[in-house]
């Protein structure tokens, strides 16, 4: 049997193939970890995206709690919009809620109050008071259709914006909502 | 000696890790499979849900208001377009293996369906859905609603007056379209035969003719004026979007998908590895005891008039390779309770 090289010649081998061992090591692991982060990213958009709407669901249903309990003046619902609270547009006019910084000034839409924590912004909602009915024909109450004075009904159009953990992450709502006025006069 | 036994330990050695590999590998196929499960059984319950909460909108009208019908063909013959059905299911009452219309209940006679000879109940020609296609089993159903954005009136329509609508960024409208005016109080359908533009506004033309899918003469619009009497923002005109899902063979070999049929246009295939659909309603069986709750969820077949609609609580199967797993969900429908 010849002798064997000097252990000294080999060293240097050794650490080359645990060196590309490690880098395989590496990669594989490197790939496994961005596999996670868009997995988490994904599960994460998906969390944003409900949470936008629910918050938006909130502010619809403040915005009706609002118009059952407050005493509904058709004055406090101006043009310009005072407290988020507006008179219809015109005929071909752009409503409200399709104009640009409505959702950011106080008197173009209302806060909810106390918002649940973990959302970038607080959602917010608005209010048009779209016409007032009256005859005992309304098809809006069925049960008080057979009342014998002419009942008066306010139509009102809620638009309600909630926004997720991150801005980006926007979602609308839009419920028409009826409210029996008392009779005039 | 030496170099006999470390070359045995190093077989075994060898042997276990292939085994622990080809171990390790068959668990992530499993664990992948079962994460493709779960990501196809949420995307399908998506599309659902995002139909079924939008089901019954037809913009400001309360849901007592009772639209009138300006097409020649009656509500029944034009399954498109039937506003007075927001959501509507098929129950499967078959075998297991049957694909007859009958197999479903109420038969699927009424459906746009591809036979030899066309497409019937349907306004595109080859846009049917395929019958004989379909899994057995698996329910149907049919979410209808106005597609949005809306497109608002721009003046009062009076008395025969064609509509004149502001054009909406995103809003699509063109000529044979099936499409819904209303103003809180009132609705009618009609056809748009024609779109002439005069800047961002848009007059919609509706002749009449003498197919079910044509104006009728004597339209329901003629005689009534939008818009007046609740003021210019509550009055709107919307394309009528029906949305068939049904689960029917896919693309690839052996397995089945969800499928929607969007409007007139033909069915696509949406979400690979569906097997099975299942729809109950619930109900509130009694409206006249105060309490606007659900009291029962009932398959369609056992509906009946005095029920109020509030809620459908879908489910949908999924199937990869052997895993298989069932997604539930419940979902309001505002517009309808």
């Amino acid at each position: 049997m010849p002798p064997l090289a000097p252990a000294r010649w080999q060293g240097g081998v050794a650490l080359l193939v645990s060196l590309a061992v490690l880098l395989l090591l590496t990669l594989v692991g490197v790939a496994s970890v961005q596999t996670m982060s868009l997995q988490t990213r994904l599960a994460g958009n998906a969390h944003d995206n409900l949470l936008a709407f629910q918050s938006a669901e909130l502010a619809l249903r403040e915005a009706e709690a609002f118009l059952m309990r407050e005493e509904l003046d058709p004055s406090r619902f101006t043009a310009q919009g005072s407290a988020g609270l507006w008179r219809p547009a015109a005929f071909g006019a752009a409503p409200p809620w399709r104009r640009p910084g409505v959702w950011a000034a106080a008197g173009g839409s209302r806060l909810v109050n106390a918002p649940p924590p973990g959302m970038a912004e607080a959602p917010r909602y608005l209010i048009e008071w779209l016409a007032t009915l009256e005859g005992s024909d309304n098809p809006h109450l069925v049960e008080e259709s057979q009342s014998a004075p002419p009942v008066r009904t306010a139509l009102f159009r809620i638009t309600a914006r909630g926004v997720g953990a991150t801005a980006t992450a926007q979602a609308r709502l839009q419920s028409t909502f009826a409210v029996q006025l008392p009779p005039a006069g | 000696m030496e170099l006999l036994l470390a070359m045995a330990l190093g077989l075994v050695v060898a042997l276990g890790l292939v085994q622990q590999y080809s171990g390790g590998q068959a668990a992530a196929a499993r664990l992948r499979d079962r994460a493709d499960v779960q990501d196809s059984g949420a995307y399908a319950l998506g599309f659902l849900r995002r139909s079924a909460m939008a089901a019954g909108y037809w913009g400001c009208n309360g849901r007592s208001v009772r639209p009138e019908n300006g097409l020649n063909g009656r509500w029944a013959e034009l399954f498109e377009f039937d506003v007075t059905r927001p959501v509507q299911g098929f129950d499967y009452r078959g075998d297991g293996e049957s694909v007859e219309l009958n197999a479903w209940f109420p038969s699927l006679f009424e459906l746009p369906r591809q036979t030899s000879g066309g497409a019937l109940n349907a306004l595109a020609p080859g846009a049917g859905i395929r019958v004989d296609r379909l899994a057995p089993g698996a329910d149907l159903v049919v979410f209808r609603r106005l597609q949005a954005p809306t497109l608002p009136l721009a003046a009062r329509v009076s008395p025969g007056d064609d509509p004149v609508v502001v054009e909406v960024d995103g809003a699509e409208l063109e000529a044979g379209d099936v499409a819904l005016i209303s103003d809180c109080r009132q609705a009618a359908l009609f056809r748009i035969t024609g779109v002439v533009a005069n800047g961002p506004r848009l007059r919609l033309l509706r002749a009449s003719g003498t197919g079910p899918y044509d104006n009728a003469n004597d339209a329901a619009l003629a005689g009534a004026s939008y818009g007046g009497e609740v003021g210019p923002q509550g009055a709107l005109v919307g394309r009528v979007m029906t949305e068939i899902y049904f689960i029917a063979a896919g693309a690839a070999p052996g397995v089945s998908s969800l499928w929607r049929r969007s409007g007139a246009a033909a069915p696509v295939e949406l979400v690979e590895g569906i097997t099975d659909l299942q729809v109950l309603l619930g109900v509130d069986v009694d409206l006249e005891d105060g309490l606007a709750a659900v009291n029962r969820y009932l398959p369609f077949n056992e509906l009946q008039e005095s029920h109020g609609i509030r809620s459908i609580a879908l489910t949908v199967r999924a199937r990869r390779g052997r895993q298989t797993r069932e997604f539930a969900q419940v979902v309001a429908l505002r517009n309808l309770a």
